[in-house]
């Protein structure tokens, strides 16, 4: 019996088997499960995807605070903004699924419902700002919340939030636009001589 | 005689513009056949896989160039993250080399930013925040052995001179790590020698008080 002969018997053989295997996706479990990094790199492999977890939230908080900022200018979004966020939201919610991740049931609900529903049925941009920094609190996810809370009149905490970014800036261009924040929030708390103060510093 | 002579550098050019175009076709399709195709998570694995697109080198000059003082290793798994996260969204605009530089820059300021909002673990910063010295980067332990200098307070001397402005860092960079000339050094960031001086002041400034509020070893 030749060699090809051999190998045609065994394809057949093991045919139903592969096209099992193919069913499973095979080749997609095999990389998850890290089996072929096993004794190579496996710890740093597991390293990597720690990194790739914290890439994947950061996108998913920013897409959050993007959100945020459109709900608060609700008729006012044009509609090529409104489609462009939610084609992202749409690849955010691609990559978590094959990626198998997921970021709890609140972040879920949200981003289902700002690729499914007209933005006036959106979550509230306080909501979709409050879960962006809870994701990853940083100067994108704060600044959405402050103003979040100062377009529903609640100055105090929206100055908060910028005296807090304020004492530690990320850098001088970071400062100033706090600082524009802080003062145009304390004018409207009626606190017109620490504004003064504060320009003049 | 010359007219043989120009041929043949005329020849020697055009094959030397091929190799030049064929080497960027070649890099070109390994790119894509690596970030094309497949999940985050198997991206990263093909990239995890030796190191096919250079990312090292590309981290190594994003971190010069940016003068953050990471943890590279790290930086370079962030950067390989990154990559692969966003390999789906690439459709082969702008060419590879600018997507992978734009990814790697994205990356590295990404985790400054973090460390500097004290998220996620074992970054240079973070432990010194929460003072947990076994959380510190082994390449900054052992950094912090040879200056003979309290780990912890180096990780805040580190931190410090990451949330200087970026033309502080450069400034230190160029005149303290490398210890190059006040006017080259001010050349090469594109300002004068005394604002470059006065930049670098700010940092050491910076980078002192962090380690002072350590103390030294």
């Amino acid at each position: 019996m030749s060699a090809t002969v051999v190998l045609r018997e065994l394809a057949r053989e093991l045919a139903p088997e592969l096209r099992r295997l193919a069913k499973l996706e095979a080749h997609r479990e095999i990389v998850r499960s890290d089996l072929l990094g096993v004794g190579v790199h496996a710890p740093r492999l597991a390293r990597a995807h720690a990194e790739l977890v914290a890439v994947h939230i950061a996108e998913v908080s920013l897409t959050l605070s993007a959100a945020a900022r459109l709900a608060l200018r609700g008729q006012d979004v044009q509609a090529e903004e409104l489609s462009e966020l939610r084609a992202r939201i749409d690849e955010v919610r691609r990559m978590l699924e094959l990626d198998g991740l997921a970021l709890g049931a609140e972040v879920a609900a949200a981003l289902a419902s700002l690729a499914r529903q007209p933005l006036a049925q959106w979550p509230c941009a306080l909501e979709l700002a409050s879960l962006s920094v809870a994701l990853r609190p940083n100067a994108h996810s704060r600044a959405a919340l402050a103003a979040a809370l100062a377009a529903r009149g609640e100055w105090r905490s929206a100055a908060a939030i910028a005296l807090a970014a304020l004492s530690r800036p990320r850098s001088a261009a970071a400062r100033r636009r706090w600082l524009g924040r802080l003062c145009r929030w304390l004018e409207r708390l009626g606190e017109h001589e620490r504004v003064a103060r504060l320009r003049s510093a | 005689m010359a007219s043989t002579s120009r041929a043949l550098e005329s020849e020697s050019t055009r094959l030397e513009h091929a190799q030049r175009a064929g080497a960027a076709d070649l890099g070109r399709r390994t790119a894509r056949a690596l970030l094309s195709g497949a999940t985050p998570r198997e991206v990263l694995a093909r990239l995890m896989a030796g190191d096919p697109l250079g990312l090292r080198a590309r981290v190594a000059a994003a971190l010069a160039n940016e003068a953050l003082f990471l943890d590279s290793d790290r930086a370079l798994l962030r950067a390989s993250a990154h990559v692969a996260r966003f390999a789906p969204r690439y459709r082969g605009q702008p060419e590879p080399e600018a997507w992978l530089a734009a990814r790697v820059l994205a990356a590295v300021r990404e985790l400054a930013d973090e460390e500097h909002e004290g998220v996620g673990r074992e970054g240079v910063g973070q432990a010194a925040g929460v003072g947990q010295e076994a959380a510190l980067p082994a390449p900054l332990c052992e950094l912090a052995a040879k200056l003979k200098l309290d780990p912890l307070a180096l990780a805040r001397a580190c931190a410090a001179l990451n949330a200087c402005e970026r033309v502080e860092r450069r400034a230190f960079r160029a005149l303290v790590i490398e210890a190059r000339e006040l006017d080259v050094a001010a050349r090469d960031i594109g300002s004068t020698p005394s604002e470059t001086g006065r930049a670098a002041r700010r940092a050491i400034d910076a980078a002192l008080g962090a380690l002072e509020r350590g103390g030294a070893a």
